[in-house]
């Protein structure tokens, strides 16, 4: 017996902590366990990817996983650009999915009916448990349910060995996933069928439509032109989103002074005024391409006009 | 007009407008609530498309121009970790001579900034930056200080303080995190007598962008130190990345003040600190400290805000007043 998956998620949210507990914990039952994060720069809320095989026999190769059994996603907002994870889930696998939609909704993101879908709303059980952002401790748990493994003693005890603080907490919101995880069963399984893609390793942080610019003027000394980095949508990152009250708002633009990614952006737009008359006044309103959702602009506003509202 | 006499100078450029468009462009891979994207963003707007940005490895070189793309829209170039100071001295004596060849018009007024983290500048770079600054090149040095090599796993370096917890110098039963404290850069950047250094701090933005323009404006090298918050580094909830940096000078952690031509002014004042504890409770990086070490750094701090009293010749920055409420309640209006 051999198991591989891949876990992927964003920076911040504990991925390669989590794939660090189940090996451990894997181990404590008597696996084999190897787990192999793979990042770049450590940024909070970019694309991260770890592989994870766990097996009976000792494991001898430290190759990134191609075909998956399991597929762990971190992000439901994940699925549009790495979309090539889930194609390449084997048929009958699991895809193991955070989010706060409904079940059949999230079966419907996912889009393929020969694997076993698992829906769970970690990041409301982290919250409540931990008060924090890791969906990493409900998601292990998901994980023990449907694979039957590691039990959940072991992965307490990995919690006490690698974390070594907040156990309770973390345990409590492990279990909880393990009672609430919602499994669609996949309708038809066809055992000898490939999966549609294989991972390829390269293309991990190339994600949104990505068009390579100034490639052909790499010669001239690598300069690339201004501008480029808009299609580099960064709005993906978000958990919570920013939503501004208008007759709270009194035009400080303290949002805009403080904001790290210039999302927040002045319009001008067209009211009714008293008798019928038309004004145009200027309102501040957020550029969802590229906020990253870090609730700066609702922490510095004076009138408590922002609040943010939770996304996925 | 109590700006105006009590800070001669600062007046004049109190009020000045800042461009409505964008230089440093959205779409980087900066850190939710990096407040490097506020520091770049108001820097690009007060020195404008003439600016010459050179990078050296840091934060704001690896999230902001992986290869197809770039965030900046003005001339970039990205030096090796070391020669932040040498590059940009390049750039400006190449400049001089263009202008001199009557190339470039010779009134073009360019900026060149070296846009450099602390390891680039108090470890790594020194003695770039000291040569450039022993030279008297015209250039505008930004150092953002996060207080670590935040992008290659918070590492610490010359500038973490007392007390931090990092990768390299973590908290044990033994040793409470970091045992030294932050090398003081602006001093050793005034000390090779260059017109223009002082401190700057995004929350205050006004005060920052004052600094820009002024630096700007100097007749030779000009050092700017700017704290910055760091989300993963500090470990903090990224929605409190400005309410931190204001608690640091709250608290006299950080003080704002400028060395214009030697003379000393501090541009923030701060009638009551907040006790030290209020900046430390934050962040995750100072959790492990004991009543006494949290002592010991209001220690540090109360010797520091002395001798910068002291330097002023009255009480710039207040005693502790510690009835004062930490996070001061927002939004309930």
């Amino acid at each position: 017996m051999r198991i591989e998956t891949v876990w992927v998620g964003r920076g911040g949210q504990g991925i390669v902590t989590a794939t660090y507990i189940i090996a451990n914990a894997s181990i404590i039952d008597g696996f084999h366990a190897i787990a192999n994060p793979e990042f770049g720069a450590e940024r909070r809320g970019a694309p991260v990817k770890a592989f994870l095989t766990i097996s009976k026999e000792p494991i001898e190769d430290q190759e990134p996983v191609k075909t998956p059994h399991v597929a762990v996603v971190f992000d439901d907002k994940l699925l549009g650009a790495m979309q090539f994870v889930i194609d390449a889930v084997k048929p009958g696998g699991y895809v193991i999915l955070n989010t706060g939609k409904s079940p059949q909704d999230a079966a419907a993101l996912v889009g393929r009916d020969d694997v076993n879908i698992v829906v769970i709303d970690a990041i409301a059980i982290a919250r409540k448990h931990l008060k924090l952002d890791v969906p990493n401790g409900p998601l292990a748990g998901a994980f023990s349910k449907v694979m039957g493994f590691p039990s959940l003693q072991s992965i307490r005890e990995a919690f006490e060995t690698q974390l070594g603080k907040a156990v309770e907490e973390n345990f409590a919101a492990v279990k909880e996933a393990y009672e609430v995880a919602a499994v669609i069963p996949a309708k038809k399984v066809d055992a000898s069928a490939k999966p549609k893609g294989i991972i390829s390793t390269t293309s991990a942080f190339l994600t949104g439509p990505y068009e390579v610019v100034g490639w052909r003027e790499v010669n001239k000394a690598g300069a690339v032109f201004p501008g480029s980095s808009f299609p580099y949508a960064t709005g993906g990152w978000r958990i919570d989103k920013p939503v501004i009250d208008h007759s709270k708002c009194i035009m400080c633009r303290k949002c805009w002074l403080y904001c790290p990614d210039d999302a927040i952006i002045e319009a001008w737009v067209e009211r009714e005024g008293p008798r019928g008359r038309k004004f145009r006044m200027k309102m501040i309103d957020f550029d969802y391409q590229y906020c990253k959702g870090c609730g700066v602009c609702a922490e510095v506003c004076p009138t408590g006009a922002i609040q943010m509202v939770r996304e996925i | 007009m109590k700006v105006a006499e009590e800070y001669p100078g600062l007046y004049e450029y109190a009020n000045f407008e800042l461009p409505q468009e964008e230089l440093f462009l959205p779409g980087h891979g900066l850190c939710a609530s990096c407040t490097i994207g506020v520091i770049a963003r108001h820097m690009l707007k007060v020195l404008g498309p003439d600016t010459i940005v050179v990078n050296p490895t840091g934060c704001a070189e690896v999230s902001t121009v992986v290869y197809p793309r770039t965030n900046w829209a003005v001339p970039w170039i990205h030096v090796a970790f070391g020669n932040g100071g040498s590059v940009a001295s390049g750039i400006e004596a190449a400049i001089k001579v263009l202008k001199r060849r009557g190339v470039i018009d010779p009134n073009r007024k360019i900026n060149i900034v070296v846009f450099a983290g602390d390891g680039g500048t108090a470890d790594i770079g020194f003695q770039a930056l000291s040569g450039m600054l022993e030279r008297g090149h015209k250039v505008i040095y930004v150092m953002y200080d996060n207080e670590g090599y935040m992008n290659t796993g918070i590492q610490r370096s010359g500038t973490t303080p007392f007390g931090a917890s990092t990768t390299t110098a973590p908290a044990g039963k033994k040793v409470p995190g970091n045992v030294t404290h932050k090398k003081p850069m602006v001093a050793i950047a005034a000390a090779h007598g260059i017109p223009y250094a002082a401190t700057a701090n995004p929350a205050y933005v006004h005060d920052m962008v004052y600094k820009f323009k002024k630096a700007a404006e100097a007749d030779g090298p000009a050092f700017l130190h700017i704290l910055q918050s760091c989300t993963p580094g500090w470990r903090f909830e990224p929605k409190y990345a400005i309410r931190v940096l204001e608690l640091a000078t709250e608290t006299g952690y950080w003080v704002n003040y400028e060395i214009d031509h030697g003379e000393f002014r501090v541009t923030v004042p701060v009638p009551k600190r907040k006790p030290v504890k209020c900046f430390l409770q934050l962040q995750g990086r100072f959790r492990h400290l004991k009543p006494e070490e949290i002592d010991t750094i209001q220690a540090l701090i109360d010797k520091d805000v002395a001798e910068i009293n002291r330097i002023v010749g009255r009480e710039v920055i207040g005693p502790v007043d510690p009835g004062l409420e930490c996070l001061t309640p927002r939004g309930a209006r």
